[in-house]
């Protein structure tokens, strides 16, 4: 094994370990040394995101620690996409997620969000009890592909279409992609309001949101 | 001194400010260390815990984090720190006793002592499920109030003439209203009007909360709000402003602190849990004025972890009866929904242990609640009966693991949730009475519990 495999090894456990200063560290090295920042993409940062998706599945690992993989690899992304050619981007995306006015649940949220960016999308958090008007300013703002809704509550739920119908007002519903999530979500009320998906589990979730944006990619 | 309400308000605005994620990291972190610290390993061969002088060091371990770590107030994300000596002051004074109820109908939840076999409080109902209309409401509560229980629970009107109830908004007034008035009618309907009722859900949000008092909702020998810890260790100013309010009210016992905790979250697995939980159940009964405490339970994960799950509750249960005076209640709730075989055993699965060491039984709820309509008094009957099993055949703690281990090993092991069926699918509405297909799951898998010892009375 050559030293750069040897430090792109160390890079992955790093991430999986959630240690955000190594992996930073490690990453700077690499680039000075002339690794390609793309191959770390792909043979660390993909296969590392994999590797934490499938432990927290599997109930190895916890969300702190999934949250802490997930700012491991933003740190590694961070420095990668400074060194990457104009054009070519190390992210998949960029996602709004909140959790909807009225409601104060935000760990389901902030699995969603740890899970993207332990996944290599760039994640925009706006918490909890965001109106629809904060959530579609932001979205226009940071110009986001996807935009995530979370709700807890049934008395919440409505929340989620109060999002969908600002946006068809503001002729801007076809711009995002809409998924929505939360514990009393289902299909019939993903239909029933218009979103382009829905999930109660994280990981479905994140697949969820790739599919929806390669398809978008596609269009 | 004890930690009133109002201080709990001061703290909460004038503690350190700490963003909401950084806590959670931070009591994670010092969670993890305290596990390794005091060395508390879950036994692989216990789903209910045998040895209770792992308690010694949960307790300790909760108390530690609580001075380490503190609580958070989720509106303002400042922490309230809190020293040693009030928690033990305030733990000293929590009731050994309450009542509810009037006139044939008083129920007094006492303390009991840890894997007493004495009678046990049956306040089943349907714990905050979201119900489709003020109609199926009624029929939902009267099918619990039929049962074996002593108190009903409550769950939420979630849709009037077919529009959703918004938080905070008009519809949720209107709810409120009305729920506390169908609640008190569906006891009426049973035959049992004095029955006591908690009507903790009815009134979700601090603005619709006092529209329970109208003379046909609330009394004051119900019960009616729940402290409400969020999720590890947050807390918010919205609870504190019902229970001022449930004061001015002349409620009697009005708080009751609500502890639920999903497993995988921030609270990570079965040992930082066991601790985690423990220390927000000490912060809750060190407040002035708690009564006891209800711990549910929960997963992030599609598939739940039985075994994790329940080791980290019984823990818990385990941990506050054997260090502290207070009344523990336990939540028998399934992941799955009615007239399912899963269901049928998620319950006995949870409602053994928690028979052998909790004071009060709160909720009889399916499918963790969910819209609509997924609960029904068969849940009650299914608890209620479990229960009086227990009690009769003088199940001993140890027995209850090799039996749960039993029912997980047959028909719990990595299973997910069963879809099954709505309240006006799986009873006759009319009559109130559950389907004749509901009835033969149950009484089959009776037959089939009867092989694994247990015998239903």
């Amino acid at each position: 094994m050559s030293d750069a495999e040897k430090k792109l090894m160390e890079l992955r456990d790093a991430i999986i370990d959630g240690d955000s200063e190594k992996a930073k560290e490690i990453t700077e090295e690499l680039v000075r040394d002339g690794i390609d920042p793309l191959r770390i993409i792909k043979e660390v940062v993909g296969p590392a995101s994999k590797i934490v998706g499938e432990k927290f599945e599997s109930a190895e690992i916890f969300l702190p620690d999934l949250i802490m993989a997930g700012e491991a690899l933003k740190a590694v992304v961070d420095v990668v996409s400074s060194s990457i050619p104009e054009g070519q981007s190390a992210k998949k995306g960029k996602i709004l997620i909140a959790t909807v006015k009225g409601d104060l649940h935000d760990i389901g949220k902030n699995i969603v969000s740890s899970l993207l960016a332990a996944s290599g999308f760039e994640v925009y958090d706006l918490g909890i009890d965001v109106d629809a008007q904060e959530i579609i300013q932001k979205a226009e703002e940071v110009q986001a592909d996807v935009i995530g809704l979370s709700a807890l509550l049934t008395t919440t739920l409505e929340q989620q279409r109060e999002v969908i119908n600002l946006l068809k007002e503001l002729g801007l519903r076809d711009k995002y992609i809409v998924v929505i999530g939360g514990a009393p979500v289902t299909k019939e009320w993903c239909e029933e309001i218009g979103a382009d998906g829905w999930s109660t589990d994280a990981i479905e979730a994140v697949k969820l949101i790739e599919e929806l944006m390669e398809k978008k990619k596609k269009r | 001194m004890t930690i009133e309400i109002t201080e709990l308000e001061e703290r909460a605005h004038t503690g350190p400010f700490m963003a909401l994620k950084d806590f959670q990291k931070k009591m994670y972190l010092r969670a993890r260390e305290l596990v390794k610290e005091y060395d508390i390993n879950r036994d692989p061969n216990d789903i209910v815990p045998t040895d209770i002088s792992i308690t010694k060091d949960i307790y300790e371990a909760a108390l530690q984090l609580l001075q380490d770590v503190g609580f958070i107030c989720v509106e303002t994300s400042r922490t309230v720190q809190v020293e040693k000596d009030e928690i033990l002051r305030g733990l000293r004074k929590v009731p050994t006793e309450v009542q509810f109820g009037s006139n044939n109908e008083i129920v007094r939840i006492k303390r009991r002592e840890l894997f007493s076999q004495s009678p046990i409080v049956k306040w089943l109902g349907p714990w905050g499920a979201q119900i489709s209309s003020p109609e199926m409401f009624l029929l939902i509560h009267q099918s619990y109030a039929k049962e074996n229980i002593d108190a009903l629970q409550c769950g939420v009107v979630s849709k009037i003439d077919g529009k959703t109830v918004r938080n905070k908004c008009v519809s949720e007034i209107i709810s409120a209203t009305l729920g506390a008035k169908l609640l008190r009618e569906a006891v009426k309907r049973v035959g049992r009007p004095d029955m006591p009722i908690s009507f903790d859900c009815v009134g979700g949000s601090d603005v619709a909360f006092p529209a329970i008092f109208t003379p046909d909702g609330a009394r004051p020998t119900d019960h009616v709000v729940l402290f409400n810890v969020m999720s590890e260790m947050s807390f918010s100013l919205m609870d504190l402003n019902k229970i001022a309010l449930a004061k001015a009210f002349n409620e009697s016992y009005p708080f009751l602190g609500f502890l639920q905790n999903p497993y995988g979250g921030f609270g990570g697995g079965s040992e930082t849990l066991a601790i985690i939980s423990t220390a927000e159940a000490i912060f809750t009964l060190a407040i002035s004025g708690i009564w006891g405490v209800y711990t549910g339970v929960t997963t992030i994960s599609p598939i739940p972890k039985h075994e994790d799950l329940l080791w980290f509750e019984i823990c818990n249960k385990l941990t506050l009866k054997k260090h502290t005076d207070a009344i523990i209640c336990g939540s028998p709730v399934s992941f799955s929904e009615p007239s399912t075989e899963t269901l049928v055993h998620e319950l006995v699965y949870r409602t053994i242990p928690l028979t052998l060491t909790s004071d009060a039984l709160l909720a009889a709820q399916a499918a963790c609640g969910k819209p609509y309509d997924y609960v029904t008094g068969m849940e009650a009957r299914i608890v209620s009966e479990v229960t009086d099993a227990v009690l009769g055949m003088g199940i001993k703690i140890e027995d209850a693991n090799e039996l749960c281990k039993e029912i997980l090993k047959r028909y719990l092991k990595d299973k997910a949730p069963e879809k099954g069926k709505r309240f006006y699918e799986c009873y006759d509405t009319e009559k109130i009475e559950p389907s004749k297909e509901y009835l033969s799951i149950y009484e089959k898998l009776k037959r089939e519990y009867q092989d694994i010892g247990i015998e239903w009375i």
